[in-house]
């Protein structure tokens, strides 16, 4: 009796479950950078990029193969910077790649006991860099907004 | 009342069950009433002094090597069946929750009263009690590492063991109050043996900035979406009488 009684009591003490302790789905994680594509001859208007390959440097795989007007691509979280591939056109012969690097920093904001802390970015002042110059597709950047703190909204156009 | 009344006369005396008869009632009732009222006066209680240490909290320490507490625990009777009481404790722990590592230490002040509900037999003294306590906690929470909320993970999420976040938060207080149930038990001389269930709720607590009280010394476990908190104790008491 006395064992079986015991084996009652360490169940009760250590196996509790609550619901607690699942992050409900739909709670904000750590955002993405929103990027959008426009025309570098105009400005005001956005122009879509067709199969443009994104993948992350040092990384085997793609991100995704994108075809559109913006894209949401996650930055590398306790990192300082986020370097990205960018290869437009991948489907025809004529390839033209440009690797950009986003500088960043980060603060952590504190969600709840399930989900933790999220991670909001800041671009740094010098925000982004372009390791390869010359032949890109990409004309230039600009800086939408500084801080990263949901999906809403854009936070950097890429005029081409 | 009555039955007990019974019982006790048929104790003090030692007598057969065959002593009720129907015609000598009255004489037995009034025969009663006078043994009772010289038991009641020579029974007046001392007033004693109990302390001890909660058994539980070195046991799990003993399990869990992240785990320390001591728990000191003290009552005394002062009126009737009502007995003031006290619990100062001490924990740290660490523990993991879902995406944090973190640790909580410091101390605990639980101060209330006991009321017994269980009627003793001449010269016993258990207990069988419910009862109330206001509790306050003086505690620090420090977060050890912990991993952020990502929704997508192309780059590796990494768990951060350094930055802003990492640090301690001191100078931490919570305050709630419990509902007691309980049992003391006399096992040999003057000491108790005692265990109690306790309902704690969350009146207020200085929270951490940019983090939360998940763990409270003496409360334990708060959770998200409620007040509401559990615990329990197994005491051994050793008493000391004091004659007034």
């Amino acid at each position: 009796m006395i064992p079986r009684f015991l084996i009652f009591l360490i169940v009760l003490i250590f196996l509790s479950c609550e619901k607690d302790d699942i992050c409900l789905e739909g709670t904000p994680g750590t955002p993405r950078m929103i990027v959008i594509f426009k025309d570098h001859q105009n400005p005001q208007s956005k122009k879509g990029v067709t199969d443009l390959l994104i993948r992350g440097l040092e990384k085997k795989e793609n991100l995704t193969v994108y075809s559109g007007d913006s894209i949401a691509i996650p930055l590398r979280n306790n990192f300082e910077f986020t370097q990205y591939e960018l290869t437009l056109g991948s489907s025809s012969p004529t390839l033209l790649s440009d690797s950009l690097q986003i500088n960043h920093n980060q603060f952590d904001t504190y969600i709840n006991r399930a989900c933790g802390y999220k991670s909001t970015f800041v671009f740094e002042k010098s925000y982004h860099y372009l390791i390869t110059q010359g032949t890109g597709w990409i004309k230039s950047i600009e800086k939408i907004k500084d801080t990263l703190s949901d999906e809403k909204t854009s936070h950097l156009a890429i005029y081409h | 009342m009555r039955k007990l009344r019974i019982w006790l006369f048929i104790i003090s005396l030692s007598i057969s069950s065959s002593w009720i008869i129907a015609q000598e009632v009255t004489a037995e009732e009034s025969l009663i009433e006078e043994v009772i009222d010289s038991v009641k006066k020579r029974e007046k209680k001392p007033y004693t002094i109990r302390f001890g240490i909660d058994l539980s909290k070195p046991f799990m320490a003993q399990l869990n090597k992240d785990y320390f507490g001591l728990e000191l625990v003290g009552d005394i009777r002062f009126f009737s069946e009502f007995y003031a009481a006290v619990e100062l404790g001490n924990e740290r722990r660490t523990q993991q929750s879902e995406r944090i590592n973190f640790s909580t230490s410091g101390s605990y002040l639980k101060i209330g009263f006991d009321y017994n509900l269980y009627k003793n037999w001449k010269g016993m003294n258990n207990s069988i009690y419910l009862g109330m306590r206001l509790g306050n906690s003086f505690h620090k929470q420090t977060v050890n590492e912990y991993e952020p909320y990502e929704l997508h993970h192309y780059w590796n999420t990494e768990i951060i063991r350094q930055g802003p976040e990492i640090r301690e938060h001191d100078k931490l207080q919570a305050r709630w109050i419990e509902v007691v149930a309980g049992l003391k038990v006399k096992m040999i001389n003057n000491l108790y043996m005692g265990f109690s269930l306790r309902l704690n709720r969350l009146m207020n607590d200085t929270r951490p900035n940019n983090f939360d009280n998940l763990y409270i010394p003496g409360f334990n476990k708060k959770t998200d979406e409620n007040v509401w908190g559990a615990g329990f104790n197994y005491t051994i008491t050793y008493a000391i009488p004091v004659k007034l």
